[in-house]
């Protein structure tokens, strides 16, 4: 009995080392995967993690999301049911949306599917998506966007908010109303 | 442009870009600009409102009405809500009264205007051009200064001087100070003051100052 057991253990053994040896040395050429049909992107899976990025020692975003897809290969991450957040001089923007991605080499961040912010000054930015432009430092809001600021209502195609979220570039159907709506 | 109506003391900014500065409160605009404030909307290519000041600036072809108030004029700009300095091509009107020439400055608390560049004051009495005018628009009274001259074509006259004014509310009286003239139908008449009733009845009745 020990006789046969010691042979299967070895087999696993030899199968399992094999397993390895395949996927270390042997990665699947462009021509091979397509011939041999696309195994699709390598992912690695997180469940309710957090990104952040800082800069000079001060976090500019963090991102929570409950379901969490990184591509191996472009380290690019796709993220379901986000929380996002966003800091502005002493103003913190906490986003929530349904989907989002951060793109690894440009480390810009798009949140999308409805998108909603609220600042701790309570001022409200609903909008389709919203993007984070890292090297220009703007937040763009993107289709149906619509600003609620002390009284400022903006709605438009697109706003743009720069200088610590205090000033709003509107464009494409831009509409401003000031005092009671 | 598509926006709602925006209710009393709202004032509303359309265009094809809007800018907004919270910390200074100004806003731009440009393309297709149209500002609104309470039941006044008024439409260029170009604008800047300041919301804490209530100071603005529209240029590019501006188009404002307001009520039974009008404006035609290259730009105009806006201090404080209340006074109004429309410049270039400025054709205005308010009720049956008109106003036009190169510079109008209005006070929409008192409806007093001023043309400083001159232009001329239409009402129903007739149309009243100098170097210089002036217009109480609710007491109907209205005054030029510097080759003045009125003409009522309804009552056949016409008249100048160095000064002319108007006092709507008293029979349509035009006072002509300083080479005064006056022609209506084959009647003529030159004085250093004359005094002209434009009254209902269409007969100029004039008292020529000794």
């Amino acid at each position: 009995m020990e006789k046969k057991m010691k042979m299967v253990m070895l087999l696993a053994a030899a199968a399992f080392i094999g397993g390895i040896a395949w996927v270390v040395f042997s990665v699947p050429k462009e021509e091979n995967v397509k011939e041999a049909g696309d195994p699709g992107p390598r992912l690695m899976e997180y469940s309710s993690n957090t990104i952040r990025e800082e800069k000079d020692g001060k976090v500019i975003w963090e991102i929570y999301a409950e379901q969490s897809q990184m591509n191996v290969d472009t380290q690019d991450t796709v993220f379901q049911n986000v929380k996002g957040k966003y800091y502005q001089g002493d103003k913190l923007i906490t986003i929530t949306a349904p989907h989002g991605v951060y793109n690894s080499k440009t480390r810009n961040v798009r949140l999308d599917g409805g998108a909603k912010a609220v600042t701790s000054d309570n001022e409200t930015l609903d909008c389709a998506s919203l993007e984070w432009v890292a090297d220009e430092g703007r937040l763009l809001a993107i289709g149906k966007a619509k600003l609620v600021r002390g009284g400022v209502t903006i709605t438009a195609d697109r706003i743009e908010a720069a200088d610590e979220f205090n000033s709003f570039k509107a464009q494409g159907n831009a509409h401003i109303v000031k005092g009671k709506e | 442009i598509v926006g709602a109506e925006p209710s009393n003391g709202a004032s509303e900014l359309n265009g094809d870009v809007v800018e907004y500065n919270a910390k200074t409160g100004l806003m731009t605009a440009d393309g297709h600009v149209v500002l609104k404030h309470n039941d006044g909307v008024a439409r260029g290519s170009h604008a800047e409102y300041n919301t804490k000041t209530q100071d603005g600036l529209l240029t590019g072809g501006v188009v404002a009405n307001q009520g039974d108030t009008h404006l035609t004029c290259d730009s105009v700009r806006f201090f404080g809500g209340t006074q109004v300095v429309a410049e270039g091509n400025v054709h205005g009107s308010k009720g049956d009264k008109a106003y036009e020439g190169p510079r109008a400055e209005y006070s929409t608390d008192n409806e007093y205007l001023r043309l400083p560049a001159g232009g001329t004051i239409t009402t129903a009495d007739g149309s009243f051009t100098a170097d210089y005018m002036e217009g109480w628009m609710k007491e109907n009274h209205a005054r030029g200064v510097g080759n003045a001259y009125v003409t009522s074509p309804k009552r056949n006259f016409e008249g100048g001087g160095d000064e002319a004014e108007y006092f709507g509310e008293e029979s349509g009286k035009v006072v002509l100070t300083g080479n005064a003239w006056a022609i209506q139908d084959n009647n003529r008449l030159k004085s250093q003051r004359l005094t002209v009733y434009l009254d209902e009845k269409g007969q100029a009745q004039t008292e020529a100052a000794q």
